[in-house]
């Protein structure tokens, strides 16, 4: 049987999914602040798959955050979105040997990097796909969305204030 | 719609209805607190905060209760079962969605901090229930 372990430096990267032959693993967070996980398998190759998703990026996107944010008493309760909107798309095909090991690096993505991810270890690895890049449409939709924030927290603050001058004028 | 932002939505929700459940809880200890303990105006006032008292000083009646100590007992006694019964309802709504994402290790920790909170807050609730029945809360 072989083992790959595989340790996942993410940095300042947030919610990667990480499929190892088309299936979600969860990775452990070890006593370092890194991401480890062991796989056990009878086969001599894997399909190791890395991407992340934003909440911004489906069909639904304008109308499910705004939703969330009326729910959340006009983001008051309401959970910080991503702002960084980095995109990452990372597949290999991963040889495996008895105890294959691989470190999976995220580097701290800039404006004018280009920099991908960088693996390494004792196995042989044929990178498939390595995309690591700033979504500029993902950051348009969050620009879209802030206006319409403003604009919701003008139009109650002017309700308010329209209903507490109708009550002391009662 | 994609499984993995599916997942991501159902944690967002569930983060909303997390953070709402902090809020109660904290509005029940404090309540709860004032009632036990008699502690009167200053821990309500600055729990509630600016913004609830802005409002509260203008429904006609509430003014009063700032004034007299037995009737912001009063207050305190009769919020600490609404804030509790609905910090249960939002820390069980936290729960559900949560569990929709529970193998990421962001909600573990607040999937294990909502379950306590409904824990306390059935105590809290059931607790100030049976003493207001008895006509006796300290």
């Amino acid at each position: 049987m072989n083992t790959l372990k595989i340790s996942f430096k993410f940095s300042y990267f947030k919610n990667p999914l990480v499929y190892i032959d088309g299936k979600l693993i969860f990775p452990k967070r070890n006593n370092f602040g890194n991401y480890t996980y062991t796989l056990k398998t009878n086969s001599d190759k894997v399909n190791l798959k890395i991407i992340n998703v934003h909440e911004l990026e489906g069909k639904l996107w304008f109308i499910l955050s705004y939703l969330f944010f009326l729910i959340s008493l006009l983001g008051i309760f309401d959970k910080k979105i991503d702002k960084s909107c980095k995109k990452v798309q990372y597949e290999s095909t991963i040889d495996l040997i008895e105890n294959s090991e691989l470190t999976i690096e995220f580097p701290r993505l800039s404006k004018t990097s280009t920099e991908t991810i960088i693996s390494k270890g004792n196995v042989n690895e044929e990178v498939i796909t390595n995309n690591f890049y700033i979504d500029n449409k993902l950051k348009k939709r969050i620009k879209i969305l802030k206006i319409a924030k403003i604009l919701t927290w003008i139009a109650s603050a002017i309700l308010i204030t329209i209903i507490t001058i109708i009550l002391l004028t009662r | 719609m994609n499984k993995a932002l599916v997942k991501t939505y159902m944690s967002h929700l569930g983060t909303i209805f997390f953070n709402y459940s902090i809020f109660c809880f904290a509005m029940t200890c404090i309540s709860f607190f004032s009632v036990v303990l008699i502690v009167t105006f200053w821990v309500l006032l600055i729990a509630i905060g600016l913004l609830s008292l802005c409002v509260l000083f203008f429904v006609p009646g509430y003014t009063d209760l700032f004034t007299k100590s037995s009737g912001f007992m009063e207050m305190a006694l009769m919020l600490t079962p609404i804030f509790s019964g609905v910090g249960i309802a939002f820390s069980v709504l936290s729960l559900i969605f949560l569990l929709f994402d529970r193998q990421n290790p962001k909600n573990k920790s607040k999937i294990i901090i909502s379950a306590v909170f409904v824990g306390i807050l059935i105590f809290v609730l059931v607790y100030t229930l049976i003493k207001m029945k008895d006509g006796n809360v300290q």
